[in-house]
């Protein structure tokens, strides 16, 4: 059996069943149910197969010459991410569907939505080399900006196309670089130790801002900013589908560029002094706006995309670090920010769900109605500022170890204040919900608070996240 | 039958098929007279196609001596591709306006009409082939005049006064050229491309050159690329407006790139135009690039999408390398079949639903899951990734190819502008792909977006009655899909296409 097209397969047919049944109307359809609770886990159960089964296990569709093939593949290290991409499918399948069922929205569509960034995203991490990565990642902006344009943005604010045309920007920067890359090395094959650059360091560096550019141009530009603040989405589901995932599809990239493409070796020897700091200088400003923004900000709604950006920044800083000091497992990095911003995810979504159907909004007292929300959510920001016991704490300290080594200051500075900024964050957000000198909820009100916080989909899909993290931080700690 | 009878076959046969067009003119038999035609054209250029790879040439022999003289031929891998090329779209545009042309024409005009395309498949075969100055000449002359044959039965004002207009400017650029052409030979004694070609290295006149280049470009232009044309038709609805329109805009097109890879390389071996070429090449694709992304019509932006890609074409050709002719090459044919399908699909959109509008495409649309609306869209939503360039699309390998060609520069190390250039022919890459993929994204934007209720839907005409353009939409789709699942046999026509031009021309 071949498992690795059958991997392949399955998100797409998935997302080809729901798009057909899909006719725009608000009816539950029995197909799309069950298709969208089979298949994740006919996916997770392939997956075994995968693993079982992956050496030699290439696949390939076109062919123009030996350097540009279209062609699938399964590494170690991909099948790693791609069990992270299964676990959150499950995670996300399970737990959207009661919360579709609370707030009453279509849940074909946003199923649609999410099986089709599961599917990208499944070939792009699966993809045999750059080119391929390449062909899916350009749908998975395409589809990304054509979300972006019919179903996030209200509201007509020019300035928020500012993002996206840097966005596609840094897609032609990144079929630049491969070209570049194909110039010089005659191969564009992801290769464990990377693919010999037969470049003077200048043209290697040039290749390299190149790839920096096309990674990094929307963030480090900090462009988000202009529509963080002028949007409204018509659900937080929607949060879910492009940021999530295109986080992913971004620290996923760029992490496979500078292992597999540069090799660790030549990175940590090829960028000078002056341009680490100088691009550490441009991570820790960009932290430092968007904890501003998160601290400050009146909108609760943008408060998650803020932190989303500063956790990125944090997350693309953390990789830039390994790579150049040679140290620390980078693919760790997606999987820890991934299952935290879930977490995150999870809690904030049922937070703005309470606070949409409840009548009293006040923040007073409401860890006691919502208990497990609450404690999830503290869980999943003090794993960001790296003091709960997580992944992200494993992570962190491997962080300090590099720092200590090369006394990057820049770099400290931006971990330091990473975590008191989170820390004054949870603080700011939920010191009042402790509070028990406050006025009685109405019945009603602790009904919906009781309905969100005990709902089993909550539960399950937030604890075995923060089991997962907690589990993870074990292994990295023991083995690694 | 030896290759040289199956040459003159290929040659002979649409002369044929005209007078029997005459003849036989009752119902549709001028119609399946016309398409066999075409399609044996096709199966005999495919025999050739398969001796030139052995072989590389063929050229007459003299021993049907009349014939001979009165045909010089020379064909080489570069012509039968153009052949192919410009026969198959031939065919398409045959097949899509055949229902169209059933109802608009009375018998009498349809044989006129048949005959006509059969006379000019004829000319084209002759331009594509010939060896001789003067025969290319006759056969240009035979395929300009059989056009006006066209207007004479489009009964339209605005039609009849432009094809008078371009009557006028094409016989100025007759007569131009026969003077040119008359140059050559009261200097070389002989109209054989070869012997021209020889006498041309070992000219030590380069003013000759320069005079002659600067007369033939504007006839060039004229003949081949009178864009100008295209603009003052395009709000016509008048079947033979959009008839004249695509045959112009790209059988003619076909013929221009065909013509001008054969003259530029033979009067600028030593006389170098490339840097001005590529300077107006960039300005041309950056203007285009400009006007894709600024309009709201489709129609229009079909035709910049042309433009963009002839402006990458000339790029390829002053470039003269054996990369940058495979980019060349690939930039045919996204110019033959993307561009094609976007202008008719557009010139469609605007005739059956009244309108061209990009953002009132997805409005055709109507409730039902399968209907002829929702299938009508299927092909646009099908080509949108080749209109972005994504990789492996004949736009991604062209650029790639140009790409890597222009780093290359290996024909232009005797230039100290090579240097400069590159960066220049890159960043013209650059805001092309920017503007092709907002393009893209507003066509996604446009059709996949499922109506409600509430919208209002454009009341289109009962599917059954644009059946037949639905098919061929589809036809043209499973051909491009067809060729990028055989990108291995693509490369390895683009590189034969490379090498015949560096070693032919």
């Amino acid at each position: 059996m071949n498992y690795l097209l059958l991997t392949i397969l399955i998100p797409i047919i998935n997302a080809l069943i729901i798009g057909i049944k899909y006719d725009g109307s608000q009816e539950k359809s029995v197909l799309v149910d069950l298709s969208s609770k089979i298949f994740p886990i006919l996916f997770c159960a392939i997956l075994f197969g995968l693993l079982r089964n992956y050496k030699n296990n290439y696949f390939e569709i076109i062919e123009f010459n030996s350097l540009l093939t279209f062609g699938f593949e399964a590494t170690k290290s991909s099948i790693k991410q791609i069990f992270i991409l299964a676990f959150l499918w499950l995670i996300f399948m399970f737990y959207s569907d009661k919360f579709l069922l609370l707030v009453k929205q279509n849940s074909a569509q946003l199923k649609l939505f999410l099986t089709i960034f599961i599917a990208l995203l499944n070939l792009i991490i699966l993809s045999s080399n750059l080119i391929t990565m390449l062909f899916c990642y350009s749908l998975l902006v395409l589809f990304f900006i054509f979300l972006f344009n019919k179903k996030l943005l209200k509201t007509d604010n020019k300035l928020s196309y500012i993002f996206i045309f840097l966005t596609i920007f840094e897609v032609i920067l990144l079929l630049l670089a491969i070209i570049m890359t194909a110039q010089f090395s005659n191969d564009i094959a992801f290769a464990k130790d990377g693919v010999a650059i037969s470049a003077s360091k200048t043209q290697t560096l040039f290749i390299l801002a190149l790839y920096l550019g096309a990674m990094l141009t929307t963030i480090l530009t900090a462009s988000y900013l202009l529509f963080c603040n002028n949007f409204h989405f018509d659900s937080l589901y929607n949060y879910l589908v492009w940021p999530l995932f295109y986080g992913f599809a971004k620290l996923f990239i760029f992490s496979k560029i500078i292992t597999q493409i540069f090799g660790l070796g030549l990175f940590s020897n090829l960028i000078p002094h002056s341009i680490v700091n100088f691009i550490e200088f441009v991570f820790l400003i960009n932290i430092l706006l968007t904890l501003g923004f998160m601290l400050f900000s009146k909108n609760f709604k943008s408060i998650f995309l803020h932190l989303f950006f500063n956790q990125l920044n944090f997350a693309f800083l953390t990789i830039f670090v390994f790579a150049v000091g040679d140290e620390g497992n980078i693919s760790n990095v997606v999987i820890a920010f991934m299952l935290a911003i879930t977490l995150i995810f999870i809690g904030f979504s049922n937070l703005v769900l309470y606070l949409t159907k409840a009548e009293n909004k006040d923040f007073g007292g409401l860890f006691y109605d919502l208990k497990i929300t609450i404690s999830l959510m503290i869980f999943g920001l003090l794993s960001f500022a790296g003091i709960a016991p997580s992944v992200n704490m494993a992570q962190n300290l491997s962080l300090l170890r590099i720092i200590l080594a090369n006394k990057s200051v820049l770099v400290f500075a931006a971990l330091i204040l990473n975590g008191i900024g989170i820390a004054l964050f949870t603080y700011k957000l939920f010191f009042t919900s402790f509070s028990k000198n406050v006025a009685n909820k109405s019945p009603s009100d602790k009904m919906i608070a009781d309905k969100i916080d005990n709902s089993s989909s909550t539960v399950l899909s937030g604890l075995i996240i923060a089991l997962a993290m907690f589990l993870l931080s074990i292994i990295q700690f023991f083995y690694e | 039958m030896t290759n040289i009878s199956a040459a003159y076959l290929l040659i002979l046969l649409p002369l044929l098929s005209s007078l029997l067009c005459q003849i036989l003119a009752k119902k549709i038999i001028p119609f399946f007279i016309a398409l066999v035609t075409a399609a044996s054209a096709i199966l005999l250029a495919l025999k050739l196609y398969l001796q030139i790879s052995t072989t590389s040439i063929i050229a007459n022999d003299f021993w049907l001596f009349p014939l001979s003289i009165g045909l010089e031929f020379k064909i080489s891998a570069v012509s039968i591709i153009f052949l192919i090329a410009i026969i198959s779209l031939k065919i398409l545009i045959l097949f899509y306006y055949k229902q169209d042309v059933a109802k608009f024409l009375n018998e009498k005009n349809n044989r006129i009409f048949y005959s006509v395309f059969c006379l000019r498949l004829f000319a084209i075969i002759g331009i594509l082939t010939t060896n001789n100055l003067l025969n290319l000449f006759l056969f240009l002359e035979i395929y300009f005049v059989s056009f006006l044959a066209i207007f004479s039965i489009s009964k339209d004002q605005k039609i009849s006064q432009l094809s008078f207009h371009y009557f006028c400017l094409n016989a100025a650029a007759s007569m131009v050229m026969l003077f040119c052409f008359l140059i050559i030979y009261l200097i070389f004694g002989s109209l054989n491309f070869d012997l021209i070609k020889e006498n041309l290295l070992l000219a030590q006149n380069k003013t000759l050159l320069r005079a002659l280049a600067i007369l033939l470009l504007p006839c060039v232009i004229i003949k081949f690329f009178p864009f100008f044309l295209y603009f003052k038709n395009l709000k016509n609805t008048n079947l033979f407006a959009n008839f004249f329109v695509v045959d112009t805009l790209f059988i003619k097109a076909n013929i221009g790139f065909f013509i001008i890879l054969k003259f530029y390389y033979l009067f600028f071996t030593k006389v170098s135009i490339s840097l001005i070429l590529i300077l107006f090449a960039i300005a041309l694709s950056i203007y285009s690039a400009f006007r894709i992304f600024q309009n709201k019509h489709f129609k229009i932006v079909a035709i910049n999408f042309c433009l963009n890609n002839f402006a990458f074409i000339l790029i390829c050709l002053a470039l003269k390398s054996q990369q940058s002719l495979q980019a060349a090459f690939f930039y045919l044919l996204n110019f033959n079949l993307i561009s094609f399908f976007l202008f008719i699909f557009a010139t469609f959109l605007k005739r059956k639903f009244g309108t061209s509008l990009i953002d009132r495409i997805g409005l055709i649309v109507d409730l039902k899951q399968f209907s002829g609306n929702n299938l009508l869209l299927l092909p646009l939503k099908l080509i949108t990734i080749f209109i972005a360039a994504f990789p492996f699309t004949f736009l991604f390998y062209g650029n790639w190819n140009l790409s890597l060609a222009s780093l290359q520069s290996t024909g232009f190390l005797q230039y100290n502008f090579a240097i400069f250039i590159s960066p220049f022919i890159i960043v013209s890459l650059i805001i092309s792909q920017f503007a092709l993929f907002i393009f893209a994204i507003k066509i996604t934007l446009t059709s996949f977006t499922k109506t409600t209720k509430n919208d209002k839907v454009i009341n289109s005409l009962d599917p059954r009655k644009y059946w037949f353009h639905l098919l061929s939409f589809l036809f043209i789709i499973v051909i491009i899909y067809a060729l990028i699942f055989n990108s291995y046999f693509l490369n390895e026509l683009s590189i034969k296409f490379a090498d015949s031009v560096l070693l032919n021309y």
